[in-house]
């Protein structure tokens, strides 16, 4: 069930009514059925994985208490359970179809194949989830270890699928589901829904058909320059609205239930720098990254730039391999990667004669036209077929220059359309808070109860009218 | 107001709210302002009472070509003994959009497809016609539906008349209205084999594959394998459960009055942001533009198959040059125009194919207004009546009534009747 089908719409109205009309104790046990149900309508099967998951992370978690001295062996036992799953799910077929490959390179042998199992939606979220909260345990960020508590972390059904990645220290406290209700919960949510849901259907799945056709690999093959760049831009808004679309929904639904998850982005194209890019995109896999892998890499090999410009190259590649089973987005990581590197070392030159230049205004900007070039270039092996049909597009978007428009007229002036809505959305956030400031001292009444909601229909006309069953969102098979 | 009552209101009111928007229909208003603003031709100019007769022509227009041809078929097996013609197009075909100067007539509009079953008919000249015509059919598209026609002994044409178009050339896809052609096993494996293929359009009927299987999984139906080795991962088509509450509440749903409304006011909101184009931008349906390799590549690809197909099929294939208007060519350069005029040519030499060129053949004053200005595709009832008497007079579908003396007598004084011959 999508968060943009009338199903889960017209479900989640009863579902929040009946979550608020029940007593508090019966609250938790509610969301964990709830969210189980959920999953099932998916897979039924399925359903004992997200589970499994927290059976096993909550039995090496309590070893890891129970058994000091072996903590540290209880919780490499959980992480290597909860990544031989996600590995079995997500990447047998590309391990054993490289290995496959090289072995025939090498004139060992060849033929070597898996049958394809359907990947359990939302694995790769909260596999993430169980290891943090494995590592926490460990680190003694949670002291108080509970079941129930693990089970509604794991499986609270507005992240169960495609994040917010969260922590354990800031759900787990929520998930005693003690706030009272106001107007105020209701509002919050339906602003971030409504918001989702046109992000979705208006902005993202508008631009899905031509970029569809662009990336064709036969298409793609002759397309000029200005229909790469175009696409390279196109998927980037594509993907950011999907993604945000998602992330709005689901902090709504959670916010309906009184749970506040965080946020997952914070206009991210507006970015004057690749780190900022990542302080700003997904955010919550960016921190999770951070904390989870990339510190403790770095605290074991601290001192040499070298082992941090490698480590920074290869968290960001993982990051990309996290995404999906295939070598376009460990090429999307490592440019990451890099982009991150050449800011490092960019950064480093302030200590030297270059001082003044990496302060300069005009490099700011420099870096900000940087940071979205290298940014959508990115875009193209993450969506590309394969690394050949990458080299090709990113050739033509930069050596032996081709105009012209391959794709319909209309493409070019909707991802225009789109982009300029991107360049002021932050302003227009902030016109949107200053006017509900506003309404909220004089006309507190007339903002909640009249004008909202003629916001939100005016959102839900625009999701009804493009509504299109036949799209998902991208960040689903991540 | 206490919590609770102050979210029921909230709720209430914005479905009251989303019913009053409906009603009043915004993008509809906001094409009427946008036209009365920037004076758009008259609404009437393109004609809404038009001749309809299942047995020749595909009526939805590519939206949902199944029934059509079941219907055809049944007519067909009943006139097996005659030569079965189609005529397939785009929207050239059943678009009658007035002239300066000609009246609406309260008779059903007729387009030169029908003009040509009826002369033939009137002749008893065994040729029946069938136009299968849709906006802004690609030639993947012809592709497809050749190759479901060749499938059913009882559609398979005798002659497929292929019209030719510099816009067409730049139109690539299967439209989601003919993907329920998959559901046909035979034309699914076959449609698979042609997505297997190495031919630069094999991608597109790739992704057509894998879109229907998704819409059928959707559906809470059970998906075949038919649809070649797509990356994917199966979400949309595991999520059965899911996707049977979606269909029943869908179906629940589409029983509220005006609620279907919704995929109507999508075109309406399209046509706001079209008329934004033509009117702010000035990028109009006239504008002219150049061909791009990649989709000439596919395109020239896909008419290559279609006369591949052909002769295996011992179809006669003729290619048409479709008219244009002479006030609003469409090519950018003079290089576009002998780029597109030698595709055309080195296509039909090639295959050996016969090539009608009627580019020319319908003067600037038969073409109809479109917004605000010339129409580059659609002409009157003038130039449907030429079109059709110069098809006729041309011996472009049937040859054997020119010997008998059977001439097409116009229904309207034609202002021109040159034509460039054929090629």
């Amino acid at each position: 069930m999508q968060f943009n089908s009338y199903s889960y719409l017209l479900l989640l109205v009863p579902a929040v009514i009946l979550f608020w009309s029940f007593p508090h104790s019966w609250r938790r046990w509610y969301v964990l059925a709830v969210s189980i149900l959920f999953y099932a309508t998916w897979n039924p099967l399925f359903v004992f994985l997200p589970i499994g998951i927290c059976v096993t992370t909550f039995l090496c978690a309590r070893s890891m208490q129970g058994d000091p001295p072996r903590a540290r062996r209880w919780m490499w036992t959980g992480i290597v359970i909860v990544l031989a799953a996600l590995s079995f799910f997500k990447y047998r077929g590309f391990i054993t179809h490289n290995v496959s490959e090289w072995l025939a390179a090498l004139g060992v042998f060849r033929g070597v194949s898996v049958g394809a199992i359907v990947l359990p939606l939302g694995i790769s979220f909260y596999s993430f989830e169980a290891i943090s909260y494995l590592v926490d345990v460990r680190q003694k960020r949670l002291q108080k270890l509970d079941f129930i508590d693990l089970c509604l972390f794991i499986c609270f059904w507005p992240h169960l699928i495609a994040g917010p990645i969260v922590r354990a220290r800031e759900l787990i406290p929520q998930l005693k589901f003690s706030v009272e209700f106001e107007t105020s919960v209701v509002v919050r949510g339906l602003d971030r829904i409504v918001w989702g849901l046109v992000q979705k259907n208006l902005f993202a799945n508008s631009l899905a058909g031509w970029i569809d056709t662009g990336f064709l690999p036969d298409v793609a093959r002759l397309n000029t320059t200005v229909d790469n760049w175009f696409l390279a831009v196109a998927f980037g808004l594509q993907i950011y609205f999907d993604f945000a679309a998602y992330s709005n929904m689901a902090i709504g639904s959670a916010q309906l239930l009184g749970i506040r998850l965080p946020e997952n982005f914070s206009f991210p194209y507006h970015a004057m720098t690749p780190p900022e890019f990542w302080a700003k995109w997904h955010m919550t896999l960016s921190r999770w990254v951070r904390d989870y892998l990339f510190f403790p890499i770095n605290a074991r090999y601290a001192g040499s730039p070298w082992a941090l410009y490698l480590s920074l190259i290869g968290v960001m590649a993982l990051v990309g391999l996290w995404h999906g089973a295939g070598w376009g987005f460990v090429l999307w990581g490592i440019m990451h990667g890099s982009y991150l590197v050449l800011y490092r070392i960019w950064e480093a030159l302030r200590s030297t004669r270059l001082g003044p230049l990496t302060t300069s205004r005009y490099t700011s900007w420099a870096w900000r036209a940087l940071t979205l070039v290298m940014v959508a270039t990115a875009w193209i092996p993450f969506r590309a077929g394969n690394l050949h049909q990458s080299a090709v597009m990113m050739k033509s978007m930069f050596v032996g220059l081709s105009f012209g428009n391959s794709l319909s007229v209309n493409f070019y002036l909707v991802t225009l359309m789109i982009g300029a809505f991107v360049a002021v959305e932050p302003y227009l956030a902030r016109g949107r808070q200053w006017l509900d400031e506003a309404l909220a001292k004089r006309f507190a009444n007339v903002n909640v109860l009249l004008f909202r909601p003629a916001i939100y229909a005016c959102g839900l006309l625009l999701f009804l009218v493009f509504d299109d069953r036949n799209t998902q969102f991208i960040y689903f098979q991540f | 107001m206490k919590p609770a009552l102050s979210s029921l209101w909230i709720l209430a009111s914005t479905l009251l709210f989303l019913a009053l928007l409906v009603t009043i229909d915004p993008f509809q208003q906001a094409i009427q302002l946008l036209d009365k603003m920037y004076g758009a031709a008259p609404e009437w100019t393109l004609v809404g009472k038009l001749y309809v007769d299942p047995e020749t022509q595909e009526t939805s227009h590519g939206e949902n070509p199944v029934p059509s041809f079941q219907r055809l078929s049944e007519y067909w097996s009943r006139h097996a003994a005659v030569r079965h013609v189609y005529l397939v197009g785009n929207s050239q075909m059943y678009m009658v959009l007035l002239a300066p100067g000609e009246p609406l007539s309260d008779n059903p509009e007729k387009t030169y497809p029908d003009l040509l079953n009826e002369f033939y008919r009137a002749h008893d000249s065994r040729v029946e016609v069938y136009r299968l015509a849709a906006p802004n059919i690609t030639y993947m598209e012809a592709l497809w539906y050749l190759t479901y026609l060749v499938q059913h002994r009882e559609l398979e044409p005798n002659t497929f008349v292929l019209q030719l178009n510099y816009e067409t050339f730049r139109k690539t896809g299967i439209r989601d209205g003919m993907l329920t052609m998959l559901d046909d096993p035979n034309f699914a494996s076959m449609i698979d084999k042609l997505a297997r293929n190495d031919r630069p359009h094999s991608g597109l009927f790739l992704m057509a594959l894998q879109k229907r299987r998704e819409q059928i999984a959707k559906l809470g139906k059970t998906t075949r394998n038919d649809g070649g080795e797509a990356a994917h991962t199966g979400i949309a088509e595991s999520a059965r459960i899911g996707n049977q509450i979606e269909t029943d509440f869908r179906s629940q749903l589409d029983r509220i009055p005006r609620f279907s409304q919704r995929l109507y006011m999508k075109g309406e909101f399209e046509g706001v942001l079209y008329r934004a184009r033509v009117f702010l931008l000035h990028i109009k349906p006239t504008t002219p533009r150049s061909l791009s390799e990649a989709t000439l590549t596919l395109n020239r690809s896909a008419i290559e198959d279609i006369a591949n197909l052909c002769r295996e099929h011992k179809i006669e294939l003729i290619l048409v040059n479709a008219p244009q208007n002479p006030s609003a060519l469409l090519y950018r350069t003079a290089a576009d125009h002998s780029l597109y005029e030698n595709t055309i040519r080195s296509i039909a030499s090639l295959h050996g194919l016969p090539l009608y060129d009627f580019e020319s053949a319908i003067p600037a004053s038969d073409w109809g207004v479109w917004i605000d200005g010339p129409d580059p595709i659609h002409f009157g009832r003038r130039g449907h009546d030429l079109m059709a008497k110069i098809m006729i007079e041309q011996e472009v579908v049937s040859k054997e009534l020119q010997a008998s003396g059977a001439t097409y007598t116009t229904r309207v004084a034609p202002t021109l009747s040159a034509v460039s011959g054929n090629d």
